[in-house]
Formats: structure tokens, sequence, C-alpha cells
């Protein structure tokens, strides 16, 4: 990665305004919030198009950053793994939108979804609707564990995955409690452990991480 | 100084770069409420620690050719907003003094007897390719029907006025700094709290105004001792405005 280089651009308004904001009754101003209705109007008014990366986030439309080739690599992988472990048994999909209602579109890394394939036919799934979410962060970390955090956990996603590429090694957040935005357990799974999970049976973390030190031969 | 200067991030998928803008501070946490008087402001560069700004997402910007699609298209309705440096923005919900104060402005300066200007209140301006705010009044050069087809650009502004209430801080950073890049001659705020007229002129392409005098209540702005722009508004009493 080279985008740590340079000073990094700092966004207009920080988190903890925007959380404020969205916190309060009144709308103190700062950024136009918009419902997931809107951002789809926007998408049908030719506004915004498919191929750009956005996503809303409480009201917020932002950037998906781009993401490094070990990202990528491990995200695949991951996803291949999931989709071995779920079969048929549960809708699965990487990068794909989910509804939060009134004011989130997110697109998590992956998904897998509480009912089979067939559930979602020609709809955005809904968070309700979600067994698990994972993402994998390398630069975004701190991102994921506080807002991305926050919003699954306000719509009561029951289960949260982090995959820290840095430090390699996965959390596992567990029982939301929505009006906290938070999870009341967390389980960290470190390179060289196993771990056995109700939905997709066991999880060895050297494979999930790949091998690092073959992959630099 | 720090400058306030914002890499675009091109990955934002518009037609075109925008061009680097300032850091905005809407409501940023710290910005002060009251600085001392003498003191020339400068926008607020938010530090990387203040904000996270390492692993925080690019925000989505767009620039004013769609965010006026967005209002033809109904996108923005029942909603008063403006562009700020490509961020879609919101107003900062207005205390009772604030509608009455613009009106006051607003009347005085179109009481001048200058037919040659344009006055308007809480009407949009384009500043750049990425700013369209709405000034709570402004003065531009006339006559009013130069703006029937097209809102006043930066160039055609003489004045711009906000009536600060609530949103002071945002006044004093981001406003002012969006203003003096402008090039806009003239930026005043009317403090609601302070019953001061403060009064920025010489815009910097900093984005800083390099004079500023604040007047108290009993004061008055374009008096005979002042030979400044007199002809656009003549004299401004500031007991006038607040009264």
């Amino acid at each position: 990665m080279t985008a740590a280089a340079a000073a990094p651009p700092a966004p207009a308004v920080p988190a903890q305004a925007r959380e404020r904001a969205r916190e309060a009754d009144a709308d103190p101003g700062g950024y136009r919030r918009l419902s997931v209705r809107e951002f789809d109007a926007m998408f049908s008014a030719g506004i915004l198009t498919e191929g750009e990366k956005v996503e809303l986030v409480v009201g917020i439309i932002v950037q998906k950053k781009g993401t490094g080739s070990v990202h990528d690599y491990i995200l695949g992988h991951l996803l291949t793994l999931l989709t071995f472990a779920v079969g048929k048994r549960h809708t699965i999909r990487g990068q794909s939108p989910i509804v939060i209602p009134e004011d989130s579109k997110p697109e998590p890394d992956i998904w897998i979804s509480k009912m089979g394939p067939d559930a979602h036919y020609g709809e955005t799934a809904n968070a309700k609707d979600i067994a698990l979410v994972v993402e994998v962060a390398d630069s975004s970390i701190d991102y994921d564990r506080g807002t991305k955090l926050g919003l699954y956990a306000e719509a009561g996603i029951p289960e949260y995955w982090i995959v820290d590429l840095k430090e390699r090694l996965l959390e596992c957040y567990t029982a939301p409690a929505p009006e906290r935005k938070a999870y009341d357990t967390k389980h960290t799974y470190r390179d060289g452990q196993t771990f056995s999970h109700a939905l997709v049976g066991e999880i060895v973390l050297a494979e999930v991480l790949g091998n690092e030190a073959a992959s630099e031969q | 100084m720090t400058s306030p200067t914002r890499e675009h991030d091109c990955a934002c998928g518009l037609r075109k770069n925008l061009p680097t803008m300032s850091t905005a501070t809407l409501n940023s946490p710290g910005v002060p409420a009251v600085e001392p008087v003498a003191q020339v402001q400068s926008p607020k560069v938010l530090t990387v620690s203040e904000t996270s700004a390492a692993t925080g997402p690019q925000l989505w910007r767009c620039d004013v050719a769609t965010y006026e699609r967005m209002i033809g298209e109904g996108l923005l309705d029942g909603f008063r907003g403006e562009l700020i440096d490509g961020y879609i923005t919101t107003e900062m919900p207005a205390g009772d003094k604030h509608a009455y104060i613009v009106e006051m402005a607003t009347d005085l300066l179109k009481a001048r007897p200058a037919g040659a200007y344009a006055v308007a209140s809480q009407y949009p301006v384009v500043l750049d390719e990425v700013s369209r705010p709405e000034p709570d009044v402004w003065v531009a050069r006339g006559p009013k029907s130069r703006y029937r087809e097209a809102v006043p650009r930066a160039e055609d502004l003489l004045l711009v006025i906000e009536v600060a209430d609530s949103a002071l801080a945002t006044d004093r950073t981001v406003k002012l700094g969006l203003y003096a890049r402008a090039a806009v001659p003239e930026y005043w705020i009317l403090n609601v709290a302070e019953r001061q007229l403060e009064r920025h002129t010489s815009p910097q392409a900093d984005g800083t105004y390099a004079e500023r005098r604040v007047y108290g209540f009993g004061e008055s702005v374009g008096s005979r001792e002042e030979s400044l722009k007199g002809e656009v508004y003549g004299e401004v009493t500031v007991a006038a405005l607040f009264e």
C-alpha cells in the first residue's frame, strides 16, 4: 500500500460529530443524510451509477476504500471456504449490499443469510435476515471496529467477524445489544487456532489467513 | 499555518476531478465559540487524531452540476441545504431571531437607492465547481435581471452576510474560508448573541480575509469617516440590524 506515504486527507466531519448529529433528535446541521429510498433514487435518476464504489452508512454516502491485493486474496479465499461450509443451506454473498432500515445500505465483504438461496430473489437482503457479516480489514480496521460494528450491532445482526490482516487474527463478535450499538461477546482467534462454529463448522485460522510464509517465497 | 488543502480521491466516480478544496469543518468539536477579536480567522484544518482520518472512509462529493441535477430530479425536496466543497450539507437550525435579522439586513440593503445592485436573502450563489451555498443575504452587481437565468457567481458578488446564532463557529471557519477563496470582497458575520457586526475584507487566496473589524451595537459601517465601499450599502448602523 502506498497510500500511507502522503498525509491522509481528513474527512470533512469527524466521526464523532456525525455520530452526535445522528443521535440528536433535531438535526444540528452538517451532512444531508439520506434514507435508503433516497439513496436508491439517486441510482434510478442516474446521479450515482452501478460502477461507483459507494455505500450508505447512517445516511451518509461514503466511498468504499480501494483494497489491497492481500485483502482481495483473503476475501476471495474466505468466501470460497465459507461457501463450501454453508453449501446450499444459506445464501452467501461477497461485497453485496444489505439494507439496514432506514438509512444504511452497506456492502459487507461477506454476509451469510439465515435463509436459503431462494429467499432473496429480486431484492436486496434485509439486515433482519442476516446471520453473519464479515469484514476483512487492513487499513480500515478502526472503521470496521467502530462505525461498522455499531451499525451491525444496532441492526441486530447476530454475529460479526473482523479478519485483521495486520495482526493475523479473527475477532468474532456475538450477542448484539442494539440500543448500545455494541456486541456483548467478543472472541479473538489467532493464527494457528481452530474454532468450531454452529453455522460454518470448523474454522482453521491458518486456512483463513493463508500461508504468509509460503506466499513470500 | 497549515495549508487548508484536501486531496480528492479520484476513485469517487465523478466524471471529472474535483478541484482541491479546503477541509470543511462543519460542526466540528473543538472549534472555538469565541476567539480574540483582533485575530484573523483561518479555516481550522482537522488533524488525523481528531478524525481517525487515516482509517475512515472518504465521503462522497459531487459538483454543482450534479447537485443541481439532484434538485431538478426532486431528490432534495423538502430540505434547505447547500453544496459546500462538494458535500451536500444541511442548514443549522436557526434561532428565533435569525429570520428577523435576515429580514432586517435585507430590507436595509434593498432600501439603498443604488438600483445597480441585486440584493437577495437565502438564495443560492455558485462560488466554484463544487460550492453552491445559500448565504443569508448577498449583494451582487446589478441589475437584478442579470440573475433571471442563472444564479450569481463568485465574481458577481460584492457582499455576503451570514446571520450567526447557532452556526457562529461554522460561519467563522468553513463559510469564511469559502467566501475568501472565492474572492468575495466583503463578508459580514452578524453575531446575534453579541449584537456585533464582524466585517471581513481583503480576501486572500489561502482562504482568509486580511482585514477584520468588529462593529459594536452603537457603531456604523460605511460611515463618512470610512472611505470604503459605501456606495454599495451606504451607512449601516449596527443597532438598526439588531433592534
